[in-house]
């Protein structure tokens, strides 16, 4: 079996957000839609104070709470781990933005229609619906990682298949060393981190 | 062609011979600036805060790239850093409108509070347009002898909720 996963090592992301502007560009999403970010998350008081850099996406859980909530059955989940979106399907309820504890979905409106950037064909068909990251499904299926993968200039992003045992990604979960978010609250996730 | 740096010596210069023969003291040395609590005491009653203008975010380079959606959509708006008690103490929340005043004139811009600052500064961020463009705030007169730069760091300013 197939199970895609990310592994994302927090003590070599320096929060530049490449990867939110390479997902931005290869997406082509409105202004405010963010399928991957990276959030500041600051701790201490002054002088002793620590900063860390956590870039978010889709979790792909493994017993995802959007797929639970959607009324038409929109939200799938494939057998390699990957969460999707029938956009056919999708009546832009928004059930799911709002379950999602990762805040990982967006409701594509008129008003976040990318500006300056070239119509695309698939822009149209978001419209109205629920969209979110798709770990670049179509790129990996031709063999290729994710964009934000190949983007982050200090390789702190690592992508393959979790069932693979020769693979890095099965190593560091196996390792124990990367873990999910939310892990206390019995979220399984295909992403996991690396806190050093 | 010589190998070294384009210098006398051809190497890195702590002590620097040019400078010496210009009549400046040839070692960096330590001048408080041209504004400070210390320089300028009277000033800093009514400006009370030591701002910096060197803040720069790893989105844009300078003034370049804020018009590509993409990158604009990561970082909107123009953010000058505040100190979270001292906002508390002026009544500014994260993400007020803030206008940062210094002798020179005044700049607009949204406040980012952190505890990753000294109570005492301002960190603005530089090379936005209009009335966020932080030229507004510094001092073209006041340059470094011998050097010729300007204070872009070190200067005396207040800060306050816009409206």
């Amino acid at each position: 079996m197939m199970h895609y996963a990310m592994v994302i090592n927090l003590g070599k992301c320096v929060g530049c957000n490449a990867c939110t502007a390479a997902c931005k560009i290869d997406n082509a999403t409105g202004f405010g839609v963010k399928y991957g970010r990276v959030v500041e998350v600051e701790t201490g008081k002054f002088p002793d104070v620590e900063k860390l850099y956590v870039p978010l996406l889709c979790m792909h859980c493994e017993d995802p709470e959007c797929l639970k909530v959607c009324p038409t059955k929109a939200t799938f989940k494939t057998e390699d781990g990957v969460v999707l979106i029938d956009r056919d399907k999708c009546m832009g309820c928004r059930y799911c933005v709002v379950a999602c504890p990762f805040m990982a979905r967006f409701f594509y409106e008129d008003s976040k229609r990318p500006q300056g950037l070239p119509r695309m064909d698939k822009e149209d068909e978001r419209l109205g619906t629920v969209e979110k990251c798709d770990l670049c499904i179509d790129r990996v299926k031709e063999g290729q990682n994710p964009v934000c993968v190949d983007t982050c200039p200090y390789q702190a992003r690592i992508f393959g298949d979790a069932d693979d045992p020769e693979s890095e990604v099965h190593k560091l979960i196996q390792s124990g060393r990367a873990k999910t978010l939310k892990e206390e609250e019995g979220f399984g996730a295909s992403v996991y981190y690396i806190w050093w | 062609m010589e190998l070294g740096f384009n210098t006398p010596s051809h190497k890195i210069e702590l002590y620097s011979n040019r400078l010496k023969e210009w009549g400046y003291d040839p070692l960096p040395f330590y001048r408080e600036p041209f504004e400070s609590p210390y320089s300028t005491p009277e000033l800093a009653k009514k400006y009370p805060f030591v701002l910096t203008t060197g803040r720069r975010v790893s989105t844009y380079f300078h003034t370049a790239h804020r018009n590509v959606p993409a990158l604009r959509d990561i970082y909107p708006e123009p953010v000058v850093e505040i100190n979270e008690d001292t906002a508390r103490e002026l009544g500014i929340s994260d993400g007020d409108t803030v206008r940062i005043e210094t002798a020179h004139g005044f700049a607009v811009m949204k406040a980012k509070l952190t505890q990753g600052i000294h109570p005492r500064v301002v960190a603005a961020q530089h090379d936005w347009p209009g009335l966020a463009n932080d030229n507004r705030l510094t001092d073209n007169q006041a340059c470094a002898e011998g050097i010729g730069s300007t204070t872009l760091r070190g200067l005396l300013c207040n800060i306050r909720r816009e409206g």
